[in-house]
């Protein structure tokens, strides 16, 4: 891809989520009506204090649905990026951020937190409502997810090497172990009708009720993915060819692949820890990209950062716009129409782009 | 170009936890030679070409580059300076021939890793010395075996380094291009390169190379001239009775595979 076509796209991708992002912004899912684009800036002048407020609650919709759209973008940019690193360092089209166990580590996090909210165990929390309690979940996701990694990669480091096949196995195995004792505690629970639903919510991922707090940990993660690319874009074009390989070359190879799997598990951990599991993100937005871009990640990894926000936008809008107030978990949606709009695609291209 | 040196000292690799590859080598490559070392499959030719790249840990002894050990150099200075053309790639890269030689230049790239004319520049150059610069847009999945192991070497080329260790570099290629590729690598040697590399072809090594490395059992058996290296005695004692050596009109070793008497 020629650095201008690589422009073009760049600012194509940017210009769409923005405009998916006001889009959205004027969408209403709480009373059904839309804002028109004046209120739109109105509202967001008076945020940050340099408007009166829209009447009524209008001011507070309008604020609710922004915490909803920055956080989808976030997470669809972590998520995006995050897929696009692992399958890069793993030489596997089939990797995605969720092997690094944080998926799991973030669902058992939230479920141990919502069974405490519920009064299991030590009921010294908050009633199972509130702001206190939101924070308190995607607090605890959040700590699940990075104490899961720490653990997978630990493991996986054993006797000082990362190995980037061991990490894979490493994975998939904590994975499994952590769905199992999730489907033991979704059995359990399941006389508890509130906790089940508030446990099978998280699973699926939600983007209802977001808060300012879930919009600046996207935004963290998102920026530090950010920050990583340029150190890590051109190593991982050299990976392509063995790790080896890229050793002789005189790549840092550790370093590579110590930077993009933290960088990856912390923003993973922030994606899945402000808006449950938003399955396929990570799978499928590179793979998309690889085929329009072509496969260097000096191209890839940047393009992943505005296309993930754009899907995640984009089926958010569509679900807004479609069931309107009738709510359906975003990763069921990122399921039955990102899936096979990515099976057309690979029918049409004939052959996957290679990582 | 500066002169420069490689050498091997007590140098003994082995694989984690397994038995010895190697055990007490000492080599001495200088510019302007091309060495070729020779043995037996297992033998450990590419464990010493890896280990002299600095690429693999020595259990014991060390490799100098002009009196440096190449384990205590970043791997940025080691890579501007030794260049390793591997047998094959682990997996192939998904991208074109040129862009592919460009990572030859990933040590001599500045901060940001952003190639400039200069580099562009070195690759195109690597490509047309290897004799594949009319394939410098296709895809490398794309090309036959041979025409990918001169894109290997264009690419080693590109790094522009002193040392060039190539490991079987003619194994896949048809006999004029393994001629064409010694002959640019006798000719990078002797404008001051160190150049060594693995084969099984006997005469090949016995034609081009200045010294011949014997390696046998975990031990280099002899390191010299091709006269001197692949004696009758030595191909016996290594590679079997049923090789005949004689010499060429200039003295050199030629090796004649002996059918078994009485097969038919």
């Amino acid at each position: 891809m020629s650095r201008r076509a690589f422009l073009i796209a760049c600012v194509g991708t940017t210009l769409a989520c923005l405009v998916l992002g006001v889009l959205q912004l004027q969408c209403s899912e709480v009373a059904g009506f839309a804002f028109s684009l004046e209120q739109v800036g109105r509202g967001l002048q008076a945020l940050v204090g340099h408007a009166d407020p829209l009447p009524g609650t209008d001011q507070a919709v309008l604020e609710l649905r922004l915490w909803r759209t920055l956080t989808a973008a976030g997470v669809g940019a972590c998520l995006g990026v995050g897929g696009a690193m692992l399958q890069g360092l793993f030489r596997n089209g089939l990797a995605e951020p969720a092997l690094l166990g944080v998926s799991g580590g973030a669902n058992l996090g939230a479920a141990l937190a919502l069974m405490a909210l519920y009064g299991y165990g030590n009921s010294v929390l908050a009633a199972p409502a509130g702001v206190s309690a939101t924070v308190l979940v995607t607090g605890a996701a959040f700590a699940g997810a990075l104490l899961t990694s720490a653990l997978v990669l630990l493991i996986a480091r054993g006797d000082g090497q990362l190995d980037v096949v061991r990490l894979l196995l490493v994975g998939v195995a904590m994975n499994t172990v952590i769905l199992g004792v999730l489907v033991a505690l979704h059995s359990l629970l399941l006389p508890d009708p509130e906790l089940s639903r508030a446990l099978r919510t998280w699973t699926f991922g939600s983007l209802d009720g977001r808060l300012p707090v879930h919009a600046a940990m996207v935004g963290a993660g998102a920026l530090v993915l950010s920050v990583a690319i340029p150190f890590v874009a051109t190593e991982l074009d050299l990976f392509a060819g063995g790790e080896d390989d890229a050793r002789a070359l005189g790549v840092r190879t550790g370093v590579t692949k110590l930077l993009v799997v933290l960088a990856t598990a912390f923003a993973t951990a922030c994606a899945f820890a402000a808006a449950g599991q938003v399955a396929f993100v990570g799978l499928v937005v590179p793979h998309v990209l690889r085929l329009l871009t072509g496969p260097s990640h000096r191209t890839l990894l940047p393009m992943s950062l505005v296309g993930g926000a754009v899907m995640v936008l984009g089926l958010d809008l569509l679900q807004l716009a479609v069931l309107g107030r009738r709510p359906l978990h975003t990763g069921v949606l990122m399921s039955v129409i990102g899936g096979p709009f990515f099976l057309v695609l690979l029918a049409r291209a004939g052959r996957v782009g290679a990582w | 170009m500066v002169s420069v040196r490689l050498r091997a000292e007590r140098l003994a690799l082995r694989y984690r936890g397994g038995p010895s590859v190697l055990e007490d080598l000492d080599l001495d490559l200088s510019a302007g030679e091309l060495v070729a070392v020779v043995g037996l499959n297992g033998a450990g030719k590419s464990t010493l070409l890896r280990a002299l790249a600095g690429l693999l840990p020595a259990a014991d002894g060390r490799v100098l580059l002009d009196g440096t050990a190449v384990h205590t150099l970043s791997a940025q200075a080691r890579a501007q300076r030794i260049a390793f053309v591997p047998q094959a790639l682990a997996s192939l890269p998904p991208t074109t021939v040129e862009r592919f030689v460009l990572g030859g230049r990933y040590a001599h790239l500045g901060f940001l890793r952003l190639p400039g004319p200069h580099d562009h520049a070195t690759a195109r150059a690597a490509l047309a010395q290897t004799d594949v610069t009319r394939h410098a847009e296709r895809p490398l999945a794309e090309l036959s075996g041979g025409e990918r192991q001169r894109v290997l070497v264009a690419r080693a080329l590109a790094q522009q380094a002193a040392v060039l260790l190539c490991d079987e570099p003619v194994a896949a290629f048809d006999l004029p291009h393994q001629l064409e590729l010694l002959d640019l690598l006798a000719e990078l040697a002797r404008s001051g390169h160190v150049v060594a590399l693995s084969t099984h072809d006997l005469n090949l090594a016995s034609q081009y190379a200045d010294r011949i490395a014997v390696l046998h059992e975990g031990r280099l058996l002899v390191a010299d001239t091709p006269a001197r290296a692949l004696s009758p005695e030595t191909v016996a004692h290594v590679w079997g009775r049923r090789l005949r050596v004689d010499r060429d009109d200039q003295g050199r070793p030629r090796i004649t595979p002996a059918r078994q008497p009485g097969a038919s």
